[in-house]
């Protein structure tokens, strides 16, 4: 019998549980440390782990100690997985070289690893992420970004609602760049369902969070499928200040009315579907009046929605000799589109 | 047109003068006069006169070329040549030394000639005016009994000896030593001025030439060379499919050696291909193929300096230090024959909107040097730009190419990738029981999936709701700027997934970046990259393609289509199989300068 299963063997779950404390506890960014400890925790081995890292764990309190533990447990378990996470192929200059452009790309890669790489991808981020070399200068730098989008999105397009609060608090940390802020943001929207409005929310109405972030935001409503996030857009738009917000509230809309996006979704949300279509639509058409200017964004906007009844809208404002020429040229502008995906959808 | 000289006007109207005094004399009543001198002989008038090819046959003669030899029309104007061939092998672009390098390197140059003027006053002087557009942009020579010599290289004019016109026929023969661009339309205008020691002009003459414009080659061009880089076992199935299919077109097929370039494989990116054509004697016209190295800077770039930059066969290197894939050769394409342009217009991609999914718009173009010089090449410029700014790598083939489409009254078409099909390809599988059915079949890295899983993935499926609203915006541009027909625009199967940062990719082996072969045998064969979709009985991806591609042709002008893997050589680094070869091709038996 060897030493690490006779420690296994008398190692009780209390001690597990102080080998989580501690790792949890290393102060964010201290490689050294974390690995350090992080080693302790290895050897109690995955089946001791895997319960302290099930998605229950993941609370605004414990999720970072149940990341770590389930980090802990894939690497004892899918050591595989965690080799390609550690080491992404997209990252590596010898490899991105060949891209056809030339540039560094992870983010395809990881995420057809699956959910399984999240937890380690937020270990990274939280501890490892300079541990790892990166190229000199410029390239380094890129690199460094690369990774940074992909660990923050890859969430929201598993999507893996586990990682919510690890979102929130990157969204909410004016620490944080502002890039990554808005990623965290948009991941949010896609992994948190109704629960990610009010972080949300709380950005977009504070007036001193910085506009690209507020931007990110609007955006991010519109992948929270449900009556909740067209209603917080809605109730936004008319006074929203900002061009770009308003612009990405537009946008979201689109995304939020996606008929492709609602099929995706199942049969069984046929009733929502309809209804937040309609209702996307609708916000849509009455925006091309007040803002005739986002046309094209707009005019993409519903061609998503591809809601039909929009179209008679669309083409009665066109017509509407009270309406200013700017909206009717405006929505004159959309029909042709309008069209030509209403005739896909059909 | 050869003036008549002030002169030879002056001395006629000397004589008549003189003439006349003698006559008043007559009138005198005084002694009878002394016997009348013996008339002045007026020197023969001197015809100053110089010639160029202006009826593009090839020659130059005194007379055939003089009407129109001062313009450009459809019929008439003579044609120079950007002599960036490489005659002697050195290396270098042969407009770059002030020599004629062999009987090569003086056949590129466009013959001028001085008509003899044995009129013309020993102290006389002779200049050649230049354009101040084209001053500094061309080189003339002169051959002085078979040995050529720079005559002018920069400034306004130059000047001939006088004797050398007086003693016979002056040659001089030119070449462009610039490229198009915004600020010189390839045209020079040179005008022969004779003046008098006392600078009087003598005679004039004036002459118009235009550099021969670079014609991008086609898909519609049969093919003579297809170039392919081995990069080993990864890509042995596209190399061997490609290889069978040259030999079947009656091409020539090269394969470029992936380790002496740093296993770069993307050649289509490197340059794009192309031909000059200039009259010539004896036979319709005059051919030379021409590379146009785009900005990339990566390793396979130095291939064609390498392998295809010769005797008659031109090389423009790289103008930009801009290194952004937007300047890619995948991101530069050429329609076939419009009404305007017959040559077809060149296509380029780029423009400024937010990613997919949102965000702060972001310009993305192909780097203002490029733009200016396709915009100046006027037989296919300028360009028209669509909107691939969305996409990662960001280029024109990843969505739309060009297709011979011999059933098609203008004889082409333009396949276009559609989300939209390849999705509904997939619901008609699931709602004919095959939800089940693996896509991507035995791929690893987490690639194989199912039908249902990509039906039901609403991110993947919003993101691609999107995309198809911007190819369809790309659609409308092309029926609105080209005039294309709906049904001239062919949809194709293919997804694209976020490769970060919102930038789109092929999510499928993207069926419209294919590899287009007309053959002068008729048959046009397409390699297209197999899809890998679900099995239903057959790949659906390949069945809607085939089925979206094979109307474009007939019995007596078929298509042959050939699915070729190229998933882990190509479509996992982000492209596809024409991203993967570069062409030589056979330019049409017309005259640009017909147009």
């Amino acid at each position: 019998m060897n030493v690490l299963l006779l420690a296994l063997l008398i190692q009780s779950p209390t001690d597990v549980d102080a080998a989580l404390d501690k790792l949890a506890a290393v102060r964010p960014g201290d490689g050294a440390a974390y690995v350090a400890a992080r080693e302790k925790v290895l050897a109690f081995g995955p089946e001791a782990l895997a319960p302290r890292g099930a998605p229950d764990r993941w609370t605004a309190g414990g999720w970072v100690r149940a990341m770590a533990a389930e980090a802990c447990r894939l690497r004892l378990a899918n050591p595989e997985l965690a080799a390609a996470v550690d080491h992404p192929e997209g990252l590596d200059p010898a490899r991105y070289r060949l891209f056809r452009h030339g540039e560094p790309t992870v983010m395809p890669a990881l995420a057809r690893l699956g959910a399984d790489a999240v937890a380690l991808l937020i270990e990274r981020w939280r501890w490892t992420f300079e541990l790892h070399s990166y190229s000199d200068g410029e390239a380094g730098e890129k690199e460094r970004e690369t990774l940074r989008n992909a660990i923050l999105s890859l969430p929201g397009r598993v999507p893996d609602a586990r990682t919510r609060h690890f979102l929130a608090e990157v969204l909410a940390s004016k620490e944080s760049r502002d890039a990554w802020r808005r990623d965290a943001a948009v991941s949010l929207g896609m992994t948190g369902g109704t629960a990610a409005l009010p972080p949300l929310t709380a950005i977009l109405d504070d007036g001193t969070q910085p506009a690209p972030v507020r931007e990110a935001c609007a955006r991010a409503l519109g992948r929270i499928a449900d009556a909740s996030a067209l209603d917080a857009i809605r109730t936004r738009l008319a006074g929203e200040k900002d061009a770009q917000v308003r612009r990405s509230f537009l946008h979201g809309l689109g995304i939020l009315g996606s008929a492709w996006g609602w099929s995706a979704r199942g049969k069984e949300t046929a009733g929502l579907a309809e209804s937040m279509r309609a209702g996307c639509a609708e916000t849509l058409v009455d925006a091309l009046k007040k803002f005739p200017a986002e046309s094209e964004t707009i005019g993409i906007a519903l061609s998503m929605t591809a809601w039909e009844p929009s179209l008679a809208a669309v083409e009665s404002i066109a017509a509407d000799s009270s309406a200013s020429p700017e909206v009717r040229a405006a929505a004159a502008q959309v029909v042709p589109a309008l069209k030509k995906s209403l005739s896909r959808k059909r | 047109m050869m003036r008549f000289t002030r002169w030879f006007v002056a001395t006629a109207l000397l004589a008549a003068a003189f003439g006349a005094c003698k006559r008043g004399g007559s009138d005198d009543d005084g002694p009878p006069a002394a016997p009348p001198a013996p008339p002045v002989t007026p020197p023969p008038p001197l015809a100053v006169d110089l010639d160029v090819d202006t009826n593009r046959n090839g020659t130059v003669h005194a007379s055939d070329d003089e009407t129109g030899e001062n313009g450009w029309t459809s019929t008439q104007g003579a044609v120079f040549y950007f002599n960036i061939d490489d005659d002697d092998n050195n290396n270098s672009e042969d407009h770059l030394d002030t020599a004629v390098n062999g009987s090569s390197d003086a056949l590129d140059l466009a013959r001028i000639v001085i008509r003899h003027m044995p009129s013309l006053p020993s102290n006389a002087t002779l200049s050649i005016a230049v354009s101040a557009g084209a001053q500094g942009r061309v080189r003339v020579f002169r051959n002085d009994g078979g040995s050529w010599s720079s005559a002018y290289a920069a400034g306004a004019s130059f000047l001939v000896p006088a004797s050398l016109a007086i003693a016979g026929d002056v040659e001089l023969g030119i070449e462009a030593r610039e490229r198009y661009s915004p600020a010189w339309d390839g045209r020079v205008t040179l005008v022969l001025e004779a003046r008098d020691v006392t600078n009087a002009l003598l005679g004039t003459d004036t002459v118009l030439l235009k550099c021969a414009p670079w014609l991008m080659a086609s898909n519609l061009w049969p093919l003579e060379d297809l170039c392919v880089v081995n990069v080993g076992s990864s890509n042995s199935a596209f190399r061997s499919t490609l290889s069978s299919t040259c030999s079947s077109a009656g091409a020539t097929y090269v394969e470029i050696p992936g380790a002496s370039y740093s296993q770069d494989r993307w050649v289509q990116d490197s340059h794009e291909t192309g031909a000059i054509y200039l009259p010539a004697a004896g036979v319709p016209r005059r051919r030379i193929d021409n590379v146009l190295q785009l900005s990339r800077w990566r390793e396979v770039d130095a291939w064609c300096q390498n392998s295809l930059w010769g005797p008659d066969f031109d090389f423009v290197l790289r103008f930009s230090t801009n290194t952004s894939s937007m300047n890619y050769g995948g991101n530069l394409e050429v329609t076939g024959p419009l009404n305007s342009y017959p040559w077809g217009r060149i296509l380029i991609g780029g423009g400024t909107s937010s990613p997919i999914g949102g965000g702060t718009a972001i310009t993305r173009r192909f780097v203002q040097a490029y733009r200016d010089h396709f915009t100046a090449l006027d037989a296919q410029g300028p360009w028209l730009e669509i909107s691939t700014e969305w996409l990662i790598v960001g280029h024109v083939d990843e969505i739309v190419q060009v297709v011979p489409a011999p059933a098609n009254s203008r004889g082409w078409a333009v396949l276009i990738a559609s989300p939209d099909l390849a999705r509904a390809n997939l619901q008609a599988a699931s709602d004919n029981g095959g939800g089940n059915l693996t896509v991507f079949a035995g791929r690893g890295g987490g690639w194989q999936t199912t039908v249902s899983a990509i039906l039901g993935n609403s991110a993947l499926m919003t993101y691609n709701d999107e995309v198809q609203t911007r190819i369809d915006g790309v659609r409308a541009v092309l029926q609105g700027q080209l005039g294309l027909a709906s049904s001239e625009i062919i949809e194709v199967p293919v997804l694209f997934e976020d490769s970060g940062f919102g930038g789109a990719v092929a999510y499928n082996p993207g069926v419209v970046n294919l590899v287009v072969i007309p053959s002068t045998n008729g048959t046009t064969y397409l390699v297209i990259p197999d899809p890998e979709g679900p099995d239903q009985p057959g790949d659906v991806w390949q069945a809607a393609t085939t089925a979206a591609i094979q109307p474009l042709y007939t019995a007596g002008s078929p298509v042959s289509i050939i699915y070729t893997d190229i998933f882990n050589a190509y479509h996992v680094n982000l492209g596809e199989a024409h991203c993967g070869v570069n062409f030589v091709r056979t330019p049409p038996a017309a005259d640009w300068w017909d147009d």
